[in-house]
């Protein structure tokens, strides 16, 4: 016990030695311009991008504590006529909140999830499916997108609009079931075929015809807290994700396809039996046509704490 | 759902004596002085615009979570456009934070740890959160709080004291 306050009391000491603390002059009267001008979305930089992540993985939290912020201050902006926007698609939305529990958001009515609502998320509902299972809501980061959750993900606020008057949408445009493919032996060349369009696709009677659209690796994350560390990789295509590869260079190689477990596609390193120390590992997606994306890169320190 | 009156925040005392630490502890989570100010200040607009869905109790652990949350959001995106740039060939901008660099001392060991833990330790050590505190803050449980503070820990730990045994 006394290691541990020793140790804390280091770690307090440390934190207060390495923190640079923030110069509060004029902050106050310039937070109250700009809540005065209505400013409640603003971005902390130009750089900021349009689009939002969150796969529900718990290493990600970034992503998903954005969704907390933007669908708190999105939901606000929407229920007081401010996004003007949401007129376009719907007269007027429902304010939801989201469960305790969270919920994925999918391109469209139980289709691929693209993002995690975490709890108490609050958004915007402007559509829903044809059975009434399924909402779409603004995507909090991205006003101009559409998100799909499940509606016993959601509390929907009293004496709001009911659903039921709610536009019908969100027909995924293709399913095709294809699972990510069983017979691909792990490769000990990390080296990957150049991304982008399959030059010479193999001709498929059951897909559309001339599919050249690759997919996408929208998110890579490595969380090293387990052992094995556990790889995830969240991919989108316009048909259908078939596989996803991993490779790692850095302290070790290799190369292995992730299987797809409910909507993420996963990959347990053995972190245990293998060296530690800085590692990159990229994953690429491919659709049935043979399309492929462009390698997503996660940079780790691979360490086996458990 | 009800919307739950906001803890009256009194701006100016706030900015006095929260506002310099809450960047300080964004600094440290995301290794980004320089995009903290901007992020805190964002968070803190965002809170007074907006009504929040639940209680915060803890304004200051609030505002600090979502602004690292943004800022770590925009290092992704800075990472893959520059990612992104190396791949045509077109030059990039160096990194502000590389994870995968030797530890040499709190603050690079603290960014080798998931985002809910440096956030969460941050919160404990620099700003004297209590476990309570915090948990209240994020609105997640306080098993959730102990159980992110032990396992940050004992990565610090052994970061720390594996970087002693070189030095």
């Amino acid at each position: 016990m006394a290691d541990v306050e020793r140790f804390e009391a280091e770690l307090r000491d440390a934190f207060q030695r390495a923190a640079t603390p923030g110069n509060s002059t004029g902050v106050a009267d310039t937070i109250r311009k700009r809540v005065a001008a209505g400013d409640g979305v603003a971005s902390v930089s130009s750089s900021t991008p349009p689009g939002w992540g969150g796969s529900g993985l718990l290493g990600w939290l970034p992503w998903l504590g954005l969704v907390i912020a933007a669908g708190i201050v999105g939901g606000t902006i929407g229920a007081a006529g401010f996004l003007g926007g949401a007129s376009a698609e719907s007269p007027a939305g429902a304010l939801l909140e989201v469960l305790p529990q969270g919920a994925d958001a999918r391109a469209c009515a139980d289709g691929p999830i693209v993002a995690n609502l975490l709890a108490e998320t609050r958004v915007l509902a402007v559509q829903r499916s044809e059975d009434s299972a399924w909402v779409g809501v603004r995507n909090p980061a991205r006003i101009d997108t559409t998100v799909w959750i499940p509606v016993n993900a959601l509390v929907v606020d009293d004496g709001e609009r009911p659903l039921a008057d709610l536009p019908v949408g969100g027909s995924c445009p293709l399913t095709i079931a294809i699972g990510p493919a069983p017979d691909i032996a792990p490769s000990a060349d990390p080296e990957e075929p150049a991304p982008g369009p399959n030059p010479n696709p193999i001709p498929n009677p059951t897909l559309p015809p001339g599919d050249t659209t690759p997919p996408a690796v929208l998110q890579l994350g490595v969380d090293v807290n387990p052992c094995p560390a556990v790889v995830t990789a969240v991919a989108s295509d316009n048909v259908s994700v078939t596989q996803v590869t991993l490779s790692w260079s850095g302290v070790a190689t290799g190369s292995a396809p992730m299987a797809l477990v409910s909507g993420t596609w996963r990959y347990n390193y053995d972190s245990l039996n293998s060296p530690e120390g800085a590692m990159t590992f990229q994953a690429v997606a491919r659709d049935a046509a043979g399309n492929a994306s462009s390698p997503a890169s996660y940079n780790a320190y691979m360490v086996c704490l458990g | 759902m009800t919307l739950v009156p906001r803890v009256q925040l009194d701006l100016d005392e706030f900015v006095a004596s929260e506002y310099p630490k809450v960047v300080a502890a964004v600094g440290l989570i995301t290794g980004s002085r320089r995009d903290a100010e901007d992020a805190v200040q964002d968070a803190i607009v965002g809170y007074l615009a907006s009504s929040p869905a639940r209680e915060i109790r803890n304004v200051a652990a609030w505002i600090t979570v979502v602004a690292s949350n943004r800022v770590l959001d925009i290092q992704r995106s800075r990472a893959a456009e520059s990612w992104a740039l190396a791949g045509v060939g077109l030059p990039t901008e160096s990194a502000e934070l590389i994870v995968n660099e030797p530890d040499i001392d709190i603050v690079a060991a603290l960014q080798h740890l998931p985002p809910q833990q440096k956030q969460v330790c941050v919160l404990h050590y620099l700003l004297d959160h209590s476990v309570v505190s915090i948990a209240e803050g994020l609105g997640v449980s306080e098993g959730t709080v102990k159980t992110q503070l032990h396992r940050a820990r004992k990565s610090l730990a052994q970061r720390l004291r594996r970087e002693d045994h070189r030095g």
